[in-house]
C-alpha cells in the first residue's frame, strides 16, 4: 500500500506493504495524527490525499476501508464492549449475532474476552485501549492507523497486546501504521519506520532487520 | 442585610401564589370538580394536544437543532435567533400571526380552504399553535447539546464504516438523548400550559378546542370553584415536571 498526502501542514509519501507495520515517529506537533487522521478521511483541510495511485480526498470515511484508533479512544457509552468492538461489522451489514461472535474471537486474541458485557464506564484506560483495538481491527481493514494506541496499559499489558497484535497482523491483508513514541514498539512490531518533523518526511521507509 | 430582604421579597413573589393557590384549593371536592363533562372534555383534549406538539416539536426540531447546529450555513446565527422568537413574543402575538397565515383569510387561506383544510379554530389548530410554541424549547435543548458535543467518536464511527445516518442514529442522538428528553419535558409542559396563541387562533370550543387553560379562563366566570381545582391540577404537573428534570436543567 502506498500513499501520499498533502495539505497546509503535511506532506509525507509512505509505502507499507499488507501485513506489514509501519511505525510512525517524531516530536509532538511533527504531523502524526494528521497523517492518520488524513487518511482515515476525518481530517477537515484543503489538500490531497492519494492510497494506492487513487485520490481518495473526496472519498468519505465510511467509504475506506480503514480502521482508527484515535489518541485517547472514547468508545460509544450506551452499548456494552462487544457491540462497541462489533460496531465495524454491524455498520457493514453483518448481522448483530455474527458480529458479536467475531468481536468476542478478536476480544479474546487481545486479552479482553472477559470484558465483553462490560458497560464503557466500568473499564479502565488500558481495557478501553484494548476494546478500542479491537473495534478498529475487527472487520480485517486494508488500511490500520493506530495513534500510540498502547499508551494507556501498563507494561505487562504492553507485552501482551503488542504479542497479539503482531500475531494478528502477520499474513493479514492489513497494512498498519503505527504512531508510537515507544522504543519497545518499534523493535517488536514494526516492518519499517517513517520519522516525521515539522510535517515532512525527515526519514522515510526505513526498513528494519527481521 | 439589604440583599437578604430582597432576596426574601423575590422568594415571597413566587412562593405567596403558588401557596395560595394550594389553600385556597378545594381539595375535598376535587372528585366532583373535576368530574363534570367540560373538564373531563378540557383536560383530555389538553392531554391529546399537548402530547401532539410534542411529537412535532421532536420530528421537526430534532433535524432543525441538528442542521443549526452543524450544517455550514449562512446566517446560521440569524437562523438560531429567528427560531427562538416564540420564545419570547407574547403568545397571542403569535396567535394572531398563526391567524394571518393559516386563517381563512390568511395567506395560504385560498389553498387552505380549497384543500378542506383550515386548522384555525380546530383541534389541529391548538396542536398548530401549541408546537409553535413549544419548538424553540426542544431546538435549543437539543442544539446546546449537540454543539458541545466531541466530534471524535462521530469521526471514529464514520471510519469504521458508519454512513452519516448510521452515525447520527447510533452516536449522536444516543449521546444527545438527555438533552432530547429533557426539551421534550419542556415542550410538554410549554404545550400543557399554552393559552394566548391558542384561544387566539383555535378559539375556546369545549370538547373541540377548549383547552385546561382557556376552560381555567372560562370556568372563573362561571365556576371559580373548579377553575381552582383545574390550575392546581396545571401546578401539580408543573411541580412534577421540575421534580423529573432535576439536575438535567443547568
Amino acid at each position: 500500500m502506498r500513499a501520499r498526502v498533502r495539505t497546509p501542514w503535511l506532506e509525507a509519501e509512505l509505502a507499507c506493504p499488507p501485513g506489514e507495520v509501519l511505525a510512525v515517529t517524531g516530536p509532538n506537533g511533527a504531523g502524526k495524527s494528521v497523517l492518520l487522521k488524513a487518511l482515515a478521511g476525518v481530517l477537515v483541510s484543503d489538500g490531497t490525499v492519494e492510497v494506492a495511485g487513487r485520490s481518495v480526498e473526496r472519498l468519505p470515511p465510511h467509504r475506506r476501508d480503514v480502521g482508527w484508533v484515535p489518541q485517547q479512544p472514547t468508545l460509544l457509552g450506551h452499548l456494552t464492549a462487544r457491540d462497541n468492538a462489533a460496531y465495524a461489522l454491524r455498520a457493514r451489514g453483518v448481522s448483530r449475532r455474527a458480529a458479536r461472535e467475531r468481536a468476542q474471537v478478536w476480544l479474546d486474541r487481545l486479552g479482553a474476552g472477559h470484558l465483553g458485557d462490560a458497560r464503557p464506564v466500568a473499564l479502565s484506560g488500558g481495557q478501553t485501549a484494548r476494546i478500542a483495538l479491537v473495534r478498529a481491527l475487527v472487520h480485517e481493514p486494508a488500511l490500520l492507523l493506530l495513534d500510540e494506541p498502547l499508551a494507556a496499559l501498563d507494561a505487562a499489558g504492553r507485552d501482551a497486546v503488542r504479542g497479539a497484535l503482531s500475531a494478528a497482523l502477520r499474513g493479514s491483508r492489513t497494512a498498519t501504521l503505527l504512531v508510537t513514541h515507544d522504543p519497545a514498539d518499534v523493535a517488536s512490531l514494526a516492518h519499517a519506520t517513517l520519522r516525521l518533523e515539522g510535517g515532512r518526511v525527515v526519514t522515510g521507509g526505513t526498513r528494519l532487520g527481521t | 442585610m439589604v440583599l437578604l430582604m430582597a432576596a426574601a421579597l423575590g422568594l415571597l413573589l413566587v412562593l405567596l401564589p403558588l401557596s395560595g393557590l394550594l389553600v385556597r384549593t378545594p381539595w375535598h371536592r376535587m372528585p366532583e370538580l373535576l368530574g363534570t363533562s367540560q373538564v373531563q372534555q378540557a383536560l383530555w383534549l389538553s392531554v391529546r394536544c399537548a402530547a401532539a406538539a410534542t411529537a412535532v416539536s421532536v420530528l421537526l426540531g430534532v433535524p432543525l437543532a441538528w442542521v443549526l447546529a452543524r450544517a455550514p450555513l449562512p446566517g446560521r446565527r440569524l437562523l438560531r435567533g429567528l427560531v427562538t422568537v416564540p420564545l419570547v413574543l407574547p403568545p397571542v402575538v403569535g396567535g394572531v400571526a398563526l391567524l394571518l397565515v393559516f386563517g381563512r383569510r390568511g395567506l395560504l387561506g385560498p389553498v387552505l380552504v380549497e384543500a378542506g383544510a383550515v386548522p384555525a379554530f380546530t383541534t389541529y389548530g391548538v396542536v398548530l399553535a401549541e408546537s409553535f410554541v413549544a419548538l424553540p424549547f426542544l431546538v435549543l435543548s437539543v442544539e446546546g447539546a449537540l454543539q458541545s458535543l466531541p466530534r471524535e467518536p462521530e469521526d471514529v464511527a464514520a471510519s469504521l464504516g458508519a454512513s452519516p445516518l448510521r452515525v447520527l442514529r447510533t452516536v449522536t442522538l444516543p449521546a444527545v438523548r438527555p438533552a432530547l428528553a429533557a426539551g421534550a419535558a419542556l415542550s410538554a409542559a410549554r404545550a400543557l400550559g399554552e393559552f394566548g396563541a391558542t384561544i387566539t387562533f383555535a378559539g375556546s370550543l369545549p370538547g373541540r378546542t377548549q383547552t385546561v387553560p382557556s376552560a381555567i379562563y372560562a370556568l372563573l366566570e362561571t365556576d371559580p370553584s373548579a377553575a381552582y381545582a383545574l390550575s392546581a391540577v396545571l401546578l401539580l404537573v408543573s411541580l412534577g415536571l421540575i421534580v423529573a428534570l432535576r439536575g438535567r436543567l443547568r
